[in-house]
């Protein structure tokens, strides 16, 4: 059986989910059984181009915030037979997506000052609003025990699954106990899970990393954080993390109160 | 059935008994909340505990299991777990009692799930009577959930002195008998033990549901707008299933492990709330719309499985999931407003 030829990528991003990747270290052996890594900057000390290998599926990591974002990601996408969006960023447009609200020439001025005329930006966008994308790994980082599942499910010829429960479900699953009844906030009702709620494992409510639920219902999202003294603008911040320009347009004001 | 009595200071020596003999599931503190866990030290047992977060019926059903297991390479399959001890389950309030019943009620129900039944055999439950609601939000008043109801093998009732211990099964009498930690009641103790008993009936009067009609009843509101209404305090995130005690529903998965020298068929807890829980084949989604979802839910546990398996009502009242709701849903609320809707409520008591 040929193994099943991997790329990962990076557009713009911190490579913290090509990390999680290295970071399965007791399965690496395991996974190379089934997968032929062909390209795979962070990993590698090879030199020459990043973009010349045929892949039978690509891990793209990061958004699309710059003409070179663009025209690499269009070459993946020529010649790999699979993409997915890796991660947050590649998933939502992520935290860098967070400049999309500010404009491109006051966030250039705000963090490069007098250099700013250097740097060329666009808005931030998801690999999925440049070119098609086969399946989705959510999450910022992606949980690595996902990630080796899709990947021993594109080895044998399987569509990976992608769970859809909310945040909550897996909270109570793990018998965490409700941040909002600690007095805190939370986004777990209306986000997409997968992650077995972590972060409100920890004691931190859900930022929403995975993107909204389907079907969320974000009127009643707004009265509980209203209730919690979440004003406008704290719930914009909060949806804003991960979710600026994910979330659609109707749903952000029905989500923030912002007219 | 046979009466002992347990004097108190042995209560610790009944769970390191069953801990020696069992995988004993007990009811331990965790951050300020209680939860059902596998406990080494019969010292981490809180006696004194509310409700726990999950009810204990993942110590027979697992939130996350493997079913089998099959070696791609010599196409052998392995569907015996391991070779643990039976479970004992230790302190179960009379709703959970009663969630455990209608569990075993729903998987034995044939076809017979086989995971549940290896889990499950040889299995030793202890029950433990409740004086009074454990929180604003239980209604096994109204569900009548509140008296054990006989699925034990031993059933502790808090009193003066230790525990009035109702003996239900062959293993209860003789666990009973092999501890030598019981007593014969004296009759001043039975006549205490009556005055405990009555006592609770009394904590337990209020009723807000018929439960004569309540299964009937609920299909005549199937297609009314309050259903519209409560979606709107819905999140369709599917908590309420997760701590319910009688949600029996689950999903199935094959997935790789080993560098995929090893399929596992994987089974988990899912949820009728969900928004993909009825997609079947083509993308068709025959419950798509939130108010469809949760109507499924109430009516499931008001009506459907009540009438499939004879019982009045399936909810046992225990109140985690209006505790869990951040939407502020009960299903007590629910079946009384069913019940005015139809007219045939018993309403507040005057």
């Amino acid at each position: 059986m040929n193994k099943l030829r991997v790329a990962f990528y990076s557009l713009t991003s911190c490579e913290g989910c090509q990390l999680a990747f290295l970071e399965c270290e007791d399965r690496l052996l395991d996974i190379l059984q089934q997968v032929e890594i062909v390209r795979f900057r962070e990993a590698s000390s090879y030199e020459g181009g990043e973009l010349d290998a045929d892949a039978d599926v690509a891990f793209v990591e990061g958004s699309v915030s710059t003409a070179h974002d663009e025209s690499a990601v269009r070459t993946i996408r020529m010649r790999s037979r699979r993409v997915v969006a890796f991660g947050a960023c590649a998933d939502l447009g992520g935290v860098n997506a967070i400049k999309n609200r500010q404009g491109n020439e006051a966030a250039k001025e705000r963090v490069y000052g007098p250099y700013s005329s250097w740097i060329h930006t666009s808005d931030v966008r998801p690999v999925s609003a440049v070119v098609p994308v086969d399946f989705t790994l959510h999450g910022c980082p992606v949980d690595k025990d996902e990630l080796v599942r899709y990947l021993y499910a594109l080895a044998v010829g399987r569509k990976p699954a992608d769970p859809t429960a909310p945040v909550c479900f897996e909270c109570k699953l793990r018998e965490n106990i409700c941040l909002f009844h600690k007095g805190g906030t939370c986004m777990g009702p209306v986000v997409r899970g997968g992650c077995r709620a972590i972060c409100p494992a920890y004691g931190a409510g859900c930022d929403g990393c995975r993107g909204l639920a389907p079907d969320p219902n974000v009127a009643l999202m707004r009265t509980l954080l209203r209730e919690k003294g979440l004003n406008s603008e704290a719930i914009r911040r909060r949806v804003d993390l991960f979710n600026a320009s994910a979330v659609p347009e109707d749903l952000r004001r029905e989500l923030t109160g912002y007219a | 059935m046979k009466e002992k009595f347990l004097p108190g200071e042995r209560v610790e020596d009944l769970a390191e008994y069953l801990s020696q003999r069992y995988r004993l599931w007990a009811p331990a503190a965790k951050e300020g909340a209680f939860v059902f866990a596998q406990v080494v030290d019969a010292g981490d047992i809180s006696m004194d505990y509310s409700t726990t977060l999950l009810p204990p019926k993942h110590a027979f059903l697992p939130t996350a299991e493997i079913l089998a297991s099959v070696d791609l390479q010599t196409g052998e399959a392995d569907s015996v777990r391991p070779d643990d001890p039976p479970p004992a389950i230790f302190g179960v309030h009379p709703c959970d009692l009663n969630g455990l019943a209608r569990l075993d009620q729903a998987m034995r129900e044939p076809p017979a799930d086989a995971a549940y039944h290896r889990a499950n055999a040889g299995a030793f439950i202890v029950g433990l009577a409740c004086l009074k609601k454990c929180r604003p939000e239980a209604f096994c008043d109204s569900t009548e959930t509140f008296r054990p109801n006989g699925h034990f093998d031993l059933h502790l009732t808090p009193m003066e002195g230790g525990f009035w211990t109702s003996v239900q099964s062959d293993a209860g009498r003789a666990l009973a008998d092999d501890t030598g930690l019981f007593e014969v009641p004296t009759d001043r103790q039975r006549a205490e033990y009556e005055h405990v008993r009555r006592g609770i009936e009394t904590t337990f009067a209020g009723r807000r549901l018929n439960l004569k009609t309540l299964a009937a009843d609920l299909p005549k509101i199937y297609p009314h707008r309050m259903w519209e209404k409560l979606a709107e305090r819905c999140f369709s995130c599917g908590a309420c299933t997760a701590v319910c005690p009688t949600c029996v529903c689950f999903d199935v998965r094959d997935e790789m492990s080993d560098g995929c020298r090893t399929a596992n068929r994987c089974r988990s807890w899912d949820s009728c709330l969900l928004k993909d829980f009825a997609v079947v084949a083509g993308g068709e989604n025959f419950r798509g719309r939130r108010a469809e979802r949760i109507r499924h839910r109430m009516m499931r546990q008001g009506s459907y499985l009540a009438r499939r398996f004879g019982l009045p009502v399936f909810c046992v009242g225990c109140g985690r999931c209006p505790h869990v709701c951040l939407g502020k849903i009960s299903p007590l609320d629910v079946f009384e407003q069913c019940q005015k809707e139809v007219g045939s409520g018993v309403g507040r008591a005057a």
